[in-house]
């Protein structure tokens, strides 16, 4: 029997790293707000990889802090392992990866949704989509259990679980992941208003118990000693406070000639080629069965093992993501040196479930055909916690806005890798589990982690979630940038000066034969802050994060002055608004591709169009000759 | 054959224009075109138009009278003269000078009027486009004038008619239907770009996994590979080098069909006779002639002799090797008249660089049509052949034409030498060699990675500009076909 259970500005179904961020920024911005979850208990559940960042990933992260999104303190608070990966390889591509304990991070995130003011937690099954009659905006859900709530505006995360089969080895049944049930009935809903679903697989390794491993087979790979972390805002590790020594390991180890033969003794037991699974699987994440068979001139793999927690017991099997027979699972990972007692605890999995075509959305993440409706994380077709999560901010904040009367956000390409993830989404369609990686992003030198919070804190506060310690810390850092640049424009040392041989010779670098500025030395690429701060003692009084950035930007100038010449006229193109109304069919002289995917997308503007695969530059002059017809028509 | 002279200009510079990855459409960028027809006209016509006109002419325009040039007045010719990037000249020329908001585009506007000759416009064209601007593309100067508010509703539909009718038609010149031979090299280039790019590229976005990584040195040697196959494509463009040196010709026939009358017409014909003849032995190059702003360097045959026996051993095998080496053979037959087995074994040979003339068509009965007696012989079957008088004056401008057409349809040369055809591939190739240039750099200079995948990124986006492939994509690929990723 149906009944009304509340109404709310904005509704979220589904709180995962998605859901959350997305309930989150909606309750902070002032919107009562509902988040509907399917089991309070796996609130923030990481069903894959207990990490989060990497390059593209960590940067997201940094994003979704700068912003004023939750994950990256949540991160830090429960991290149990901290790594920059990439030092070696230049300033944009660093990036912070940190071992997180599972458990804690699920706590850690239900503690701050059962605190945020404004925000209702509840369990129960999203089953169908209510519209209001005639003009199709979303009037709300209905559970399974007959309640209906009411919103204007819904945000729909529900991740992996829509028609969720979960496909081990001969094994097939309905199931969302790590043993939950799935969504069954909602799909349906979705394809009735209209929306195209397409179908997609993921996959998991089995996890074992940590007692049973003989590490002294394993490699360890410890954390950094100078840890980094996520938040901008000063947060520390519940479990190692800043004492890098007590820091949970890694461990590295390898598959052997024996694992490989067990995998191709048993292929035909391999659902990924027996045919039973149907879904496209991502490239940059293949099972081991897919490793052996593509690279078979490989004599080993390598293996990590992740610590799940800081007490927990289990050990997630990196690189060994699998969907064989549990039986088969069992003799692969005793294969492995080191594994040969290993229990498994949970085995692997393949995982089936239903996607929203992105190309479907906004730049804002809102359904066009369906006003009010939202949706973000896996279930538009991406992979990752960090992708979900970011999707998650973006959608909560504009279902938001829309609550509350105003135009949606959009990030740009050239502004942060939040713009980047979407952009690629919605104007060039998905063709495989999204994920964001850093080569995606064609202006990766301005889009740096430490620079995340300089790119974003000003976009944040407008919106409305950036508070005022954040706020101030921001300043501070940036104060410091502005002034690091001006004391090394106006400093100027004379050949004579006394340590100015002893540094440049330490630093390998040609002595200057007249008088040099500090910005000059820097310039140098043999010369960093460090011997800077040797010859102007008072750099060592500014904030660490803005020294590095001013010398990234100070180095690299000539780089970065190129792409800003690329970004501005990308900005110039972005300006050219398309009115949603566009009637592409009748616009002339466009290709005929041109128009079919201008259809498709609905581009906000014309930077956006251009992008479109199909559409090319004549396409794009021919927008932009109709729009002043247009405009002098209005005038007329 | 003005409309075809067009269309032949029109298809090198409208040569399709794909959208690369992170393609900026520029409105204010500086953009340069010929603006009249390919050929040896009087004179030529580029037009330059955006910000930047002046301060481009500024570098390589030298007035005459540089006081009244700095005056900057509206609506004035000056006199002067075009160096390209090195100083040197290039040519004597008229820069007509228009600005905003008067010009016809509303931006500042330049003409250069330069003598006649595909050589020295393409020439002018080139520096342009080495000093920044940027090749227009169909209808782009009506665009400009349109959204500039120069012309007025009604116009705007005619400039979206030329923006995309255009482009269907260039669309149909796509990259496939280059000479295989070249479109092969574009590709293998482009290969070798996105080998090295994947390397970095999965070293970055996949720290941990077991991706192999190339030293600085092996990442040097295979940036200066690519770039030393980037560069001998470049000396060996098609339109640069047939243009700077000409294109080795030779008539053939049997004796009395009309080749000495031919060549007399054409030295008659001749603008300019070439002397200096760089690339070539002098002595075997009996004339140089010019014809439709092509020069025609003609090898010294046995063949040219009135009179001289082809069946004289000594003549047949000069003959012979000429026409091995020639990059274009004109065979002259006489319409009506039954082939000789050489003239059917020239056919057979070089089919791709002959081009046929059916002399003597003022010889035939009036009342036959001309096809009946030219293609009567079965090797003439799909052959360009020409309908010919050299007593009457016919087929000269026919054969011009299709001189012209295969020089710039980059469909002359040897086939063993793949090579470059057109001002757009050209550019597009000279950009990426100036990219892995800089990438060459970098790396000596232990730039990172991330840099150093800027530079390479750009050389990867020119060569596409000439491929037409989607970038990101074509990387993703290749790294995971190269590297085993994954957790």
């Amino acid at each position: 029997m149906e009944y009304l259970a509340g109404k709310y500005d904005v509704i979220v179904v589904g709180a995962g790293h998605a859901g959350c961020e997305a309930a989150l920024a909606a309750a902070r911005l002032g919107c009562e707000t509902l988040l509907l979850t399917l089991n309070i208990d796996t609130i923030a559940h990481m069903p894959c990889n207990p990490s989060l960042g990497g390059p593209a990933k960590g940067h997201l992260v940094r994003e979704i802090d700068a912003l004023g999104g939750q994950m990256g303190i949540i991160a830090d608070w429960t991290s149990l392992q901290a790594r920059v990966l990439n030092t070696g390889k230049g300033p944009a591509v660093q990036a912070l990866r940190i071992q997180t304990d599972k458990q804690a991070y699920q706590n850690r995130m239900r503690e701050v949704l059962f605190a945020q003011p404004k925000l209702t937690l509840l369990q129960g099954l999203a089953e169908k989509l209510l519209l209001h009659k005639g003009n199709r905006g979303v009037k709300g859900i209905r559970t399974r259990s007959g309640a209906r709530f009411e919103a204007e505006n819904v945000v729909l995360t529900s991740g992996t679980y829509l028609q969720g089969k979960v496909i081990i080895g001969d094994v097939m049944y309905a199931g969302g992941p790590n043993g939950q049930s799935p969504v069954l009935t909602l799909s349906d809903s979705l394809r009735e208003l209209g929306l195209e679903l397409g179908r997609f697989k993921t996959g998991t390794p089995p996890r074992i118990q940590r007692q049973s491993v003989d590490y002294a087979k394993f490699r360890l790979q410890p954390g950094d000693e100078k840890c980094g972390r996520f938040s901008f805002l000063p947060t520390e590790s519940q479990f190692w406070h800043r004492d890098y020594t007590r820091q949970v390991p890694c461990w590295l180890g390898y598959t052997t000639s024996q694992t490989h033969a067990i995998i191709r003794e048993n292929l035909h037991r391999a659902p990924l080629y027996s045919g039973k699974i149907e879904g496209i699987g991502p490239r940059y994440c293949p099972s081991i069965e897919d490793k052996i068979v593509k690279f078979a001139q490989r004599e080993s793999h390598q293996i990590f093992l992740e610590p799940e927690g800081w007490q927990s017991d289990e050990l997630y099997v990196a690189g060994l993501s699998t969907s064989m027979p549990e039986d088969v699972q069992t003799q692969i990972l005793q294969s492995v040196p080191g594994l040969e007692k290993a229990n498994i605890l949970r085995p692997g999995y393949a995982i089936e479930y239903d996607y929203v075509k992105p190309h479907q959305l906004s730049l804002g993440l809102e359904v066009r055909q369906l006003p009010g409706l939202y949706t973000a994380g896996q279930l538009n077709g991406t992979s990752g916690y960090e992708e979900a999560a970011a999707q998650g901010l973006l959608a909560g904040v504009n279902a938001a806005r829309r609550a509350m009367g105003q135009e949606p956000v959009h990030f740009l390409r050239s502004e942060s890798y939040l713009g980047v993830l979407i952009d690629d989404l919605v104007t060039k369609g998905i063709k495989e589990p999204y994920r964001l990686l850093t080569s995606r992003a064609e202006y990766r030198l301005v889009l740096r982690q430490n620079n995340a919070d300089l790119r974003l804190t000003e976009k944040g506060r407008r919106i409305g979630l950036v508070d005022e310690e954040r706020w101030r810390i921001f300043h501070k850092k940036k104060e410091d940038f502005q002034g690091i640049r001006t004391l090394w424009k106006s400093t100027f040392f004379s050949p004579l000066q006394e340590n100015l041989h002893a540094v440049m010779s330490e630093a390998q670098s040609t002595p200057p034969r007249g008088g040099v500025s500090a910005e000059e030395l820097i310039r140098r690429p043999e010369i960093n802050v460090g011997h800077l701060q040797k010859l102007l003692p008072e750099l060592n009084e500014f904030d660490q994060d803005a020294l590095e950035e001013a010398e990234i930007e100070t180095k690299y100038a000539g780089y970065i002055d190129k792409l800003w010449i690329d970004i501005e006229r990308l900005t110039k193109l972005e300006s050219h608004f398309l009115p949603t109304d566009l009637d592409y069919e009748n616009i002339r002289g466009l290709s005929t591709e041109g128009r079919q995917r201008l259809k498709e997308v609905s581009p906000l503007n014309l930077g956006q169009a251009s992008r479109i695969t199909g559409v090319n530059p004549a396409d794009i002059s021919v927008l932009l000759v109709f729009l002043e017809q247009r405009r002098r028509g209005g005038n007329q | 054959m003005d409309s075809e002279a067009g269309q032949v200009l029109f298809l090198i510079l409208a040569r399709s224009f794909v959208p690369r990855e992170g393609m900026v459409v520029d409105m204010n960028d500086t953009i340069v075109a010929l603006a009249t027809a390919i050929g040896d006209t009087g004179i030529h016509i580029l037009r330059l138009s955006g910000p930047e006109a002046e301060s481009l002419l500024e570098r390589c325009f030298v007035p005459k009278n540089k006081k009244r040039w700095l005056q900057r007045e509206n609506f004035t010719l000056h006199y002067g003269i075009l160096q390209d990037e090195n100083n040197k000249t290039l040519d004597e020329v008229l820069v007509g000078r228009m600005l905003k908001p008067t010009s016809y585009t509303g931006e500042d506007v330049y003409e250069i009027n330069c003598h006649g000759g595909a050589f020295v416009a393409q020439r002018i064209l080139q520096a342009c486009l080495r000093q920044g601007a940027r090749l227009a593309e169909p209808g782009e100067f009506s665009k400009r004038a349109f959204l500039n508010g120069k012309m007025d509703l009604v116009q705007a539909e005619a400039v979206i008619d030329l923006i995309s009718s255009r482009t269907e038609a260039a669309a149909d010149l796509a990259f496939n239907q280059l000479s295989g031979g070249l479109s092969e090299v574009i590709v293998g280039l482009r290969e070798k770009i996105i080998e090295v790019l994947a390397f970095i590229e999965a070293g970055i976005d996949f720290p941990e996994d077991e991706v192999e990584t190339l030293d600085r040195i092996a990442l040097e040697s295979k940036i200066q590979n690519t770039l030393q196959e980037g560069r001998y494509l470049l000396a060996g463009s098609q339109t640069g080098r047939i243009i700077r040196d000409g294109l080795l010709t030779v008539i053939v026939g049997r004796p009395n069909v009309g080749k000495s009358s031919l060549l007399n017409a054409l030295l008659g014909e001749d603008r300019a006779i070439v002397t200096d003849i760089p690339g070539t032995t002098r002595d075997e190059i009996r004339e140089a002639v010019q014809l439709g702003g092509i020069r025609l360097n003609l090898i010294d045959t046995a063949g040219f002799c009135e009179g001289e026996d082809l069946v004289e051993q000594l003549g047949i095998e000069r003959t012979w090797k000429a026409a091995q080496r020639a990059e274009l053979i004109l065979l002259v037959v006489q319409a009506g008249v039954p082939w000789t087995k050489d003239d059917c074994r020239i056919l057979t040979l070089y089919p791709e660089k002959t081009v046929i003339l059916a002399n003597k068509i003022d010889l035939l009965p009036p009342e036959k049509a001309v096809s009946d007696f030219v293609c009567a012989e079965e090797a003439c079957k799909d052959m360009v052949w020409i309908p010919f008088s050299v007593f009457l004056h016919q087929g000269f401008e026919e054969l011009e034409s299709e001189i012209r057409r295969r020089v710039y349809g980059g469909k002359v040369g040897p086939s063993s030498e793949p090579l470059l055809s057109n001002v757009r591939q050209i550019s597009a190739l000279e950009g990426c060699c100036m990219a892995l240039e800089q990438a060459l750099e970098s790396v000596r200079q232990g730039m990172p990675w991330d840099i150093l995948s800027i530079d390479l990124r750009e050389s990867l986006r020119f060569v596409s500009e000439m491929t037409g492939h989607d970038v990101q994509e074509a990387l993703l690929e290749d790294i995971f076909s190269r590297f085993c990723i994954g957790k």
